[in-house]
């Protein structure tokens, strides 16, 4: 009996315990998904001038409440499957739940000063954000294809909006039609690919087509052209090269906090999909989508780090840079493993930090005129205001791996696992497209610290301020303590392996 | 946390409070408040030091204090522990003695600095400061590499410190890559010791010691050595040292002469229990220091710079300790350091008195008269004179006394140590010779008309106080080690620090004493005779007879040359040929160039970024295709 008719049947009898006891399992995504709903109704009763505040405020304790929910799920241990097997509440997905929290809290703050400094609506950029973040909870909690795919969705559909946001602004129109277009075309990958794997094992659950693939079952080719579909749907997902190509255009056309809050959120979430569904459900096929992950990883880690070297635009800059960067996560999926997964959960985290970071540093220099985000509009900044130029310093080091910064241990767990995982080839290309990059982190730096005739000082944003200041002290905490965060990728990591039969 | 595990973690906390602080607030932090807190934190970090010490005087065992796990993956650990022994605490009370007293000095010194540059400064200091007590105190190899690094950037901070002077920021480009060739030697031998024992804590390491095969064992040495002769700007890697002295005085009283350039003797102290091993890296270590000491003192005879004398004096006298330590006498190795760090940073302070009053002219022959014009400083700069040439009884001629006894009655090695005697007695001699030259020529001799000032005046109390406190330590320190054979059993610091390197392995032998007599009444002698050679000629000068030694000394053995010839000048060709080749046409392009030659030449680049949804789409299935193909290629092939 596949999960969709158990699922149907069992409906008839669904006693409120266990409704309660699912409902459990699920609350942080829960939480937000009211939150966003009283946003929305907020925003339709309340007069304009007190919408966006109000929304915010909404929206922030949405935020905490379901960061409380999970970090006390995870304080006794985790949850399990609920809904018939359907999502669970297990560690892994709590890891990515509080992870999602604090970024949405980060991304609540830089929006509200961005839209104030460009004069645009607030309160729907909030509710946008809310909704994605409940795709990119729903997406990690998923341990079916059928949830996978209705949360990718969600939070797809909510970021084609959210790039789109700067409504009189034609490059963030465009931005929002070329992503809407590519990101349905790899949205067909990625249902074909579910619906063929679904043919091959009979099952859209992912512990139970883990199961129906035994070893014989790994050269059918319905499987296999199923597993290849998937990959690229998922590598689009993560903008990893040769799929990568709208990332540069949408990171710039798209408003700043948005461009930052995908560039972490996406990825992370994406990286959640990856891992649940290759590494816990397909793990008896891992030959197959580890050679198209490597070829992937290889690709994105070498495009993306020549192609960031020309950039003019630190936004762009960042995106080529982002590309690479999941490419060297790609490394620790393919490593698999406790220390491989762990390793990405950990370099997740710190990618969250270093990278919001430095996009809300620039998100500082927006003013009514538009964004800056043009290298030569950074020339002076560690002078204008010294400690925002420390921190972009200190965000660019960090993604360029210098110690003692989170970046480079983080680098480190990835390639440490990968070479014990037999992958030292990969990790040999890992290093030296690694050494490409510090090129054009250096250059950041470098425009940075460079006198400009410019000497004004600039406006203060508390928002952008706190977040970048969070950002930066916990990349310097994290690169001194790892342990911190990386007990916790272990533990995270621990589900998906069982669930994969390790 | 215990209080003592407080106390050493306090030790590196309050340097690096006070970079943080001076670094970030430059602008704003009122000049009063940099002249306390530069100097402040050096000064508190040497009380926790003293605490240290109180406790290691009343027990010899050595502490590892681990305070959390820093990296820990799979069977990899790196603890963040520090480890505290006897010679650590040695080494902290120089660096924050001697260095307390030099920041001090510092804060007249560079009274012309303005503002924000007067901050930097001690920012600079403090973060040295910071990684050199990191670099003593590391537990583990990692520690110690930052710590290594750590220094050699300060160094090249404080060097290129007048950044807008073309000469100082190409000493400080040099220094550092020079010092970076040793720190690849330092994580080498890092790596060698992981790749074979699989430990990264000091304790862990040296329990593998006995259990490791002699190879691997003199692999590690000298690599090691590589990172110490590097810092300690020991021959082939000294060039750097000379060029050095563009930085303010005080960066050369601190790192050139007091603390800095003996990181390589701690090291090969620390590490030797490899060392005590792997003979043939021990003694090569030896050699080079004699060799070093040697080179040096030949080529201070003909320098004209009064810093420069000092830099290859320096390098001399490091290459004294690298003698003892290489030989196995570690006692007198550090002995020799700690004398050193007295007298060597009473010589660059005097001297920057001198200069500070010279309006910054640094040509000693344009000096003269500042017997009768700056008598105090002349005073301690006479007493430093003579310990650096081992009068009795300053600290320089009980610790150089030692150092040369050691090697005179090692009855080890063969003869080998003997010949490193000599080699060290005819270095004392030239030590004599070239101390003199620079105190007759540079303080007794008449005003030079070329003088730049009339009427110097004495340096400020804030820079008189270190320098007399210095001169008052160099007379009596000697007493804390008495060599001679007049005064048995009063060995302070030899039966200090024995518990954390080892006694001596053996006895003086009877005829030392009539050695040491010789080699003080000679360098004196020496001392005495560069009088004669220099003020009242009586003899004629001896350049003049032999030019081309002359010309060999001034060029300083022509080893920049040969640098110059081997290294730097290849590598700016191949540089300048990968600027004209690469980066101008490819990289360095400005974004309509890079549009250019996108469109026009790379049919593949101009496919993959034209911003065309079509253009993508096409990427996307080829990519699709590929990953496919490749797959069942894979598939065929295996």
């Amino acid at each position: 009996m596949n999960g969709l008719q158990l699922a149907a049947t069992a409906a008839v009898d669904y006693p409120p315990s266990q409704a309660f006891g699912d409902l459990s399992q699920i609350a942080p995504i829960a939480t937000l998904a009211v939150a966003m709903i009283v946003a929305i109704l907020a925003d339709a009763v309340l007069p304009f001038p007190r919408r966006g505040p109000v929304v915010m405020a909404i929206s922030a304790a949405g935020l905490v409440v379901a960061f409380a929910f999970a970090f006390g799920s995870w304080l006794q241990g985790g949850g399990h499957s609920a809904y018939f097997g359907f999502v669970t509440g297990d560690n892994f997905a709590l890891y990515f739940e509080m992870l999602f929290s604090v970024l949405g809290l980060m991304t609540l703050v830089v929006s509200h000063a961005y839209v104030r400094r460009r004069g645009l609506y607030e309160a729907e950029l909030h509710i946008l954000t809310l909704a994605a973040l409940v795709g990119m909870m729903a997406l990690a909690a998923a341990t079916s294809l059928v949830t996978v795919f209705v949360a990718l969705e969600t939070l797809s559909l909510a970021l084609y909006v959210a790039t789109g946001y700067s409504r009189r602004d034609t490059t963030s129109q465009e931005a929002a039609a070329k992503y809407l277009l590519i990101g349905g075309f790899a949205s067909a990958f990625v249902l074909y690919g579910m619906a063929l794997v679904y043919g091959a094992s009979g099952s859209t659950l992912l512990p139970e087509i883990n199961k129906a693939i035994t070893a014989n079952q790994a050269s059918n080719p319905i499987l296999i052209l199923g597993v290849v579909m998937l990959a690229v749907g998922f590598s689009f997902k993560i903008s990893g090269a040769p799929f990568h190509q709208w990332t540069p255009d949408v990171y710039q056309g798209a408003p700043l906090p948005v461009t930052a809050f995908m560039s972490v959120g996406t990825k992370a979430a994406a990286f959640a999909m990856i891992i649940r569904v290759f590494g816990s459900g397909l793990a008896n096929v891992s030959t197959e989508w580890q050679v198209l992950l490597a070829f992937v990883a290889v690709l994105s880690m070498v495009v993306g780090n020549l192609a960031a070297i020309v950039q003019s635009s630190v936004k762009r800059l960042l995106a080529y840079s982002g590309i690479a960067q999941g490419g060297y996560m790609l490394v620790g999926v393919i490593a698999g493993g406790r220390d491989g997964v762990a390793a990405v959960l950990f370099y997740l985290a710190a990618y969250v930090f270093m990278n919001f970071g430095a996009f809300a540093v620039l998100t500082v220099l927006v003013d009514r005129r538009g964004e800056h985000d043009q290298l030569d509009d950074l020339t002076g900044l560690g002078y204008r205001n010294q400690p925002l130029g420390i921190l972009m310093t200190v965000f660019m080091l960090s993604l360029a791996g210098f110690p003692p910064l989170v970046g480079f241990i983080g680098k480190f767990f990835l390639f440490r696992a990968a070479v014990a995982g037999g992958w030292t080839w990969l990790v040999v290309i890992a290093v030296l497209a690694s050494v490409i990059s510090v090129a054009y982190y250096l250059r950041v730096v470098y425009h940075v610290w460079t006198p400009s005739a410019e000497q004004a000082h600039l406006r203060r944003m508390p928002g952008p301020l706190v977040a970048v200041l969070a950002s930066g002290i916990l990349a310097l905490i994290l690169g001194v303590f790892p342990t911190l965060i990386l007990v916790a990728g272990l533990t995270g990591a621990a589900p998906v392996l069982v669930a994969a039969g390790h | 946390m215990g209080n003592l595990q407080a106390v050493t973690l306090a030790v590196l906390l309050l340097p690096a409070a006070g970079a943080t602080v001076l670094g970030t607030g430059s602008f704003r932090l009122p000049r009063r408040a940099v002249q306390l807190i530069g100097p402040g934190v050096v000064w508190l970090a040497f009380l926790c030091v003293l605490v240290l010490l109180a406790d290691s005087l009343s027990q010899a065992k050595a502490h590892d204090f681990t305070y959390w796990t820093w990296v820990q993956s799979g069977s990899f650990q790196v603890p963040a522990n520090l480890y505290v022994d006897r010679l650590t605490v040695f080494m902290g009370l120089v660096i924050t003695g001697v260095g307390g007293l030099i920041v001090t000095y510092a804060v007249g010194y560079m009274e012309h600095e303005t503002g924000a540059s007067y901050a930097r400064f001690f920012c600079y200091m403090d973060l040295f400061i910071l990684s050199m007590l990191l670099l003593v105190l590391a537990g583990n190899l990692v520690f110690l590499i930052i710590g290594w690094a750590a220094v050699g950037l300060s160094s090249y901070l404080l060097i290129g410190f007048y950044y807008w002077r073309y000469s100082a920021v190409v000493a400080a480009r040099k220094a550092f890559v020079m010092n970076v060739i040793g720190d690849i030697g330092l994580i080498l031998a890092a790596f060698a010791i992981f790749a074979s024992f699989r430990q990264v804590t000091y304790p862990g390491v040296f329990a593998s010691v006995p259990h490791s095969d002699g190879f691997t064992l003199e692999l590690i040495g000298f690599l090691l050595l590589v990172g110490g002769i590097a810092k300690s700007a020991q021959v082939p890697l000294h060039t750097w040292l000379p060029d050095a002295m563009e930085g303010p005085t005080p960066v050369s009283a601190l790192i050139h002469a007091a603390t800095m350039v003996t990181a390589g003797v701690y090291l090969i102290a620390r590490m030797h229990p490899i060392y005590d091993v792997a003979v043939f890296s021990h003694y090569t270590a030896a050699a080079i220091g004699a060799v070093s000491a040697l080179l040096a003192g030949f080529i201070a005879i003909v320098q004209t710079d009064i810093k420069r004398v000092l830099a290859y004096s320096t390098m001399s006298q490091i290459g004294y300790m690298f003698l003892a330590v290489g030989i196995g006498a570690y006692g007198a190795g550090l002995f020799h350091l700690l004398a050193h760090a007295f007298f060597k940073a009473l010589l660059f302070m005097s001297a920057g008195s001198v200069i500070h009053a010279m309006h910054d002219e640094q040509d000693m022959r344009k000096f003269g008269g500042l017997w009768r014009d700056m008598r105090v400083t002349s005073v301690c700069f006479l007493i430093g004179s003579l310990s650096l040439v081992g009068v009795f009884p300053f600290v320089g001629f009980f610790s150089k006394e030692l150092v040369l006894g050691d090697a005179f009655s090692d009855p080890n090695g063969g003869g080998f140590p003997q010949v490193l005697w000599v080699i060290g007695f005819v270095t004392a001699l030239l030590t004599g010779f070239y101390t003199g030259r620079m105190w007759w020529i540079a303080f007794w001799r008449p005003a030079s008309p070329e003088r730049p000032v009339e009427h110097p005046h004495e340096a400020p109390r804030v820079m008189m106080v270190p320098v007399v406190i210095l001169t008052v330590l160099t007379c009596v320190g000697g007493f804390l080690q008495i060599n001679a054979g007049f005064h048995p059993g009063w060995k302070l610091v030899e039966e200090f620090l024995a518990p954390a390197v080892g006694p001596l392995g053996w006895e003086a032998r009877g005829i030392e004493y009539l050695v040491t007599a010789a080699t003080f009444l000679l360098g004196l002698f020496t001392f005495w005779l560069a009088y004669y050679f220099y003020i009242q000629p009586r003899f004629s000068i001896w350049s003049a007879r032999v030019p081309r030694l002359q010309r060999l000394l001034e060029h300083k053995f022509y080893f920049d040359e040969l640098y110059d010839a081997l290294f730097v000048r290849p590598l700016d060709r191949a540089a300048l040929a990968g600027d004209r080749l690469l980066e101008q046409p490819v990289l360095e392009g400005t974004p309509e160039e890079v549009g250019v030659v996108a469109t026009s030449s790379a049919a593949a680049l101009s496919l993959t970024e034209n911003g065309y949804f079509r253009a993508y789409m096409l990427v996307f299935l080829g990519g699709a295709l590929a990953g496919a193909a490749l797959l069942l290629a894979y598939r065929v092939f295996t």
